[in-house]
Order: C-alpha cells, then sequence, then structure tokens
C-alpha cells in the first residue's frame, strides 16, 4: 500500500471502512487520523455512510419457494387451477385462499383465473322447447292391440264357425249340388216360365233379375241389423242344408233362403236363373222392379242405391259358379268375403259375433 | 324415467344443453337440432334411463350428437375460425365477456366442451369425463391447459390495451 499523506488520505479512508486493508495497514491509518486531528471527522463520516442490513425486512413469501410447502412455485398454477374448478375439498380451498392473502403473486394468478371462468348466459334460451314436451302413447297402443286382438279373435271364431257350419252342410248337400245345379240349368228356362206365370208376390220375387235377390239381401241385411240376426242367419244355415248348391254358388244367399223357405223348389230355379237367364228376361226384369218394390216394402229396403250398387256382384257370381264346382271351400271363403266387403264391414262382423255367441 | 320426469326434464334442462350445444357449435339452427335429437333419443330410451341421471344423460347424448354434427361440418368450421382470428385482432376489446368469448372460441373443441361443461354446468372432473368419454386425469390436464390459455389471451389483450 502506499504510504498515506495529506493529499491521498480520502481514498485510503475509504479502503479502510470497506474492510480492503490488512490490520497493520488499518493500524497506520488510524494512527494518521490520530497524528492530523482536523482529518478525525471526516474518517467517522465516511464510516457512517455505509449501510447495514435491515433485519426487519424479510421475505415474506419463504415458504411460496419451498417444495415441501403445500402451495409452492412448482405447483401453484395447478393448485389454482383446481380451485377454480371446485376440485379442492374446503381445507385445501382454505389454504389456497390464505396463500393468495399473503402472495401477491398467487392473489394475481388467481383473480386472473377467476376470469377466465364462464358465467352461463340465461337470455340463451332454447326456443323450440314445447316441440320437446312428450305424452306417453304406451297406454292407448295396448288398448288398441288389445281391441285389435280381441277383433281378430272374433273375426277368426266367426270364420272358422261359419266355415264349420258350411262344411257341415257340405257334408250333407254336397253331391245334391252338383244334381241340384244340373237339375237347375236344366229347368231354367222353367224357372223363367213359371217365375212369370205363378204371379203373386213369390213369383216375381223368384223371376227376378239378379237385382231382386239382391234387394232381397239388401233387405234382409238390414233386417239383421235392426231386427233379429240371428234369425236370419239361422234360415240360411237350413237352406244350405236344403240347398247347399244355392248357398254356395251365391254369395248372397239369405235373400233366396227365405224365399227357399218358402217355396225351395222355385227357389232352387230362381237361383239358376238368376245367373244365367236374368239379364235375358226384359219381362222378368220388370217383374223383378215390381217385386222388388213389393220386397222393398216387405223387408223395410229404402235405398235404390243399393241396388245399383248390387247389380255387378251376381255378375260375379257367375264365375263364382264355375269356382264353385271346383272347390266348395273356395266359394265359402268368398261368401264370407262378401259378408264381410260388400256391405258394412262393422255391421256384419257384429251381426255373425252376435249370432256366434 | 317416467313421462313426467321427462318433462320435467325439458323444462329444466333444454336450456343448459342448448346453451352447451350453441356455445360449442355456435350455430342456433344446428344447436337446436342437436338438441332435440338428443331428446328424442332420451324418450325413446327413457325406460333405460335412471331419472336422477338424466341430465348427465342428456349431456352425453348431446355431446355426442354434437361431435357427430361437427365431423360432419369441419370444413366450415375451419373457415368461421379463421375469420375469428381476423376479427380479433382488428377489435378493441371492450369487456371481459367478450374477450372470453373470443378466447374460448380459440380453444379446440375437446378444451371448449370441458371448460363449458365445468363452468356453465359446474361438472367435476370425473362427471365430465364420463360425459366425454375421457379419463379424470385428461379431463384435468385438458382442462388446465385450456385454462391457461385463456388466462394467457387474456393476458395478451389487456396489454395490448
Amino acid at each position: 500500500m502506499m504510504r498515506i499523506d495529506r493529499h491521498n488520505y480520502e481514498e485510503c479512508f475509504i479502503l479502510y471502512w470497506d474492510n480492503e486493508l490488512t490490520a497493520s495497514q488499518k493500524q497506520a491509518i488510524e494512527n494518521f487520523v490520530k497524528e492530523n486531528p482536523d482529518l478525525q471527522e471526516e474518517f467517522t463520516v465516511l464510516g457512517e455512510a455505509r449501510f447495514t442490513p435491515d433485519s426487519k425486512i424479510q421475505f415474506e413469501e419463504k415458504n411460496f419457494l419451498l417444495n415441501s410447502s403445500t402451495i409452492n412455485i412448482t405447483n401453484y398454477e395447478e393448485r389454482l387451477l383446481s380451485y377454480i374448478d371446485d376440485e379442492l375439498n374446503p381445507e385445501e380451498r382454505k389454504e389456497i385462499e390464505r396463500s393468495a392473502e399473503k402472495n401477491p403473486l398467487v392473489q394475481k394468478e388467481l383473480s386472473l383465473l377467476q376470469k377466465t371462468k364462464l358465467q352461463p348466459e340465461a337470455e340463451l334460451v332454447f326456443p323450440g322447447k314445447s316441440d320437446l314436451y312428450r305424452t306417453e302413447e304406451k297406454i292407448s297402443v295396448i288398448r288398441m292391440t288389445w281391441f285389435r286382438v280381441a277383433v281378430a279373435a272374433a273375426i277368426i271364431l266367426i270364420t272358422g264357425f261359419t266355415v264349420l257350419q258350411l262344411v257341415n252342410g257340405n257334408k250333407d248337400g254336397n253331391d245334391p249340388t252338383v244334381a241340384k245345379i244340373n237339375e237347375s240349368k236344366t229347368e231354367a228356362a222353367k224357372s223363367n216360365n213359371s217365375s212369370t206365370t205363378p204371379g203373386g208376390q213369390k213369383s216375381p220375387d223368384q223371376t227376378p233379375v239378379d237385382e231382386r235377390t239382391t234387394k232381397v239381401n239388401t233387405g234382409d241385411n238390414k233386417k239383421e241389423t235392426g231386427t233379429n240376426k240371428k234369425n236370419d242367419i239361422k234360415p240360411v244355415i237350413e237352406n244350405k242344408d236344403q240347398q247347399s248348391s244355392v248357398v254356395a254358388y251365391q254369395p248372397e244367399n239369405k235373400n233366396n233362403l227365405p224365399k227357399e223357405n218358402k217355396r225351395p223348389d222355385e227357389s232352387e230355379t230362381t237361383n239358376v236363373g238368376d245367373t244365367e237367364v236374368a239379364i235375358l228376361d226384359k219381362k222378368d226384369i220388370d217383374g223383378a222392379t215390381a217385386a222388388i218394390n213389393t220386397v222393398l216394402t216387405d223387408f223395410d229396403v229404402t235405398p235404390k242405391d243399393n241396388i245399383s250398387l248390387y247389380i255387378p256382384e251376381p255378375e260375379k257370381e257367375r264365375g263364382g259358379l264355375k269356382g264353385f264346382l271346383r272347390k266348395t271351400t273356395r266359394v265359402f271363403e268368398r261368401r264370407t268375403k262378401i259378408q264381410t266387403t260388400t256391405e258394412d264391414n262393422k255391421l256384419l262382423v257384429g251381426a255373425f259375433a252376435l249370432s256366434l255367441k | 324415467m317416467t313421462e313426467r320426469e321427462y318433462n320435467e326434464c325439458v323444462t329444466t334442462y333444454a336450456d343448459n344443453v342448448y346453451r352447451f350445444i350453441l356455445k360449442n357449435l355456435r350455430n342456433e339452427e344446428d344447436a337446436r337440432d342437436v338438441v332435440q335429437t338428443s331428446f328424442e333419443k332420451m324418450w325413446v330410451h327413457r325406460d333405460e334411463v335412471d331419472a336422477t341421471k338424466s341430465k348427465s344423460y342428456l349431456f352425453t347424448v348431446a355431446y355426442r350428437q354434437m361431435i357427430d354434427h361437427i365431423r360432419k361440418v369441419k370444413r366450415v368450421q375451419l373457415k368461421e375460425e379463421f375469420n375469428e382470428g381476423i376479427k380479433i385482432q382488428n377489435k378493441p376489446a371492450n369487456n371481459l365477456k367478450k374477450i372470453l368469448d373470443e378466447a374460448l372460441a380459440r380453444l379446440s373443441e375437446t378444451q371448449r366442451t370441458l371448460v363449458l361443461l365445468k363452468d356453465y354446468e359446474g361438472y367435476s372432473y370425473e362427471e365430465i369425463g364420463r360425459i366425454t368419454s375421457l379419463s379424470e386425469s385428461q379431463v384435468k390436464v385438458y382442462l388446465h391447459r385450456a385454462r391457461v390459455q385463456l388466462k394467457e389471451y387474456l393476458v395478451k389483450v389487456e396489454n395490448v390495451i
């Protein structure tokens, strides 16, 4: 070290207070100050111009830096995210809150993350909510199915019974049918004549073309619906027994049946006549209309519309006649079908159901 | 689930599901379709749905419907997002909600779904996992990542202002 004198003492004093001198050098400085009392003040002032650490100042977030603590510099973000996602238990939540109070860094981060939390917008409302409401159809569906099952069962029973009865009737009259048809064919001309000759109510009834029979049918049918259905049906069956042929090939047997009850022979002839001769005889037709009127009055048949409706059917029956000759069962089926289809289905079904029961 | 429970579910949750889907799809018509289909499905399967879990069932169905829908119209979605990016740059951010909506739009579909399920409906990670067929830890990771992204977007916008 250089020699201390009055020119360089300041630098030496600073070095002294900065503790950059050896003990001997320090001693030399102290001796110099004693020798020069006028420099004593400057020496002490430089010494006081030093800073000492403020022990009161402490790093509050010291724990935040420790990995051992529950929330620290390495995990605070994850913890805060879990906090705002509400995935922490109450104790952990409190800890976060305490930490946020103490640590501005945590506080700032937390408030920022809380801002990212979305709020549902109440003004957003689903517009078609009324379309989403539903009502159970299950119960009604069940009812329908039961109803349908009941109807189906009833229909099956009805057809089954009728077929059985018809089959029984056929057993009695199958052979006769062929014979009678032949007879009826041979007697067709006779029937025409006879129908015209007898006069009275029966002759027009028998002679009339298909129209009559049809109308008679309508009359009978309406009777069925209106008055006694059983009675109407029973005669049919009896007639079948007597004249299975007629019953078979003519779907509208009922008409003939009552007539047949009155005069079975004539009815046979009329049936054949209906199919084959009906259109040929205009006189018969005229007589038929008259007879129809009478029949209508007798059976309370009202609308003439029925007549027009039923006229085509007998034409079909002609084809049915051939079909009958081939297979009687098929004809029975047709017969049953006609019963269900030609007129209002429901009424016929109901009528049969009642008769069977 | 009875008819009454179903109708109550409509009353209580239709709006919630709609919001959830609408925020994801950003198209009212599509959102409506998805919600309707979801409720239809719930109605059809109401016998199998536990009434107490009807909400999560509904959200699960709606989420799947939405994913199907997004897959169908993926190209349109991308175009929309691109436009949105331009808008954000030009537009001064005036309120937090708007900024957040923009930030939300920039998240991936999965992230957006998770954030909405969490913030709108308050579902737990576990429940969200069930709805979205993700594991709980996946939900947590995705959701945290999404949240940090949202935060960074907020900070960025605020700094710009």
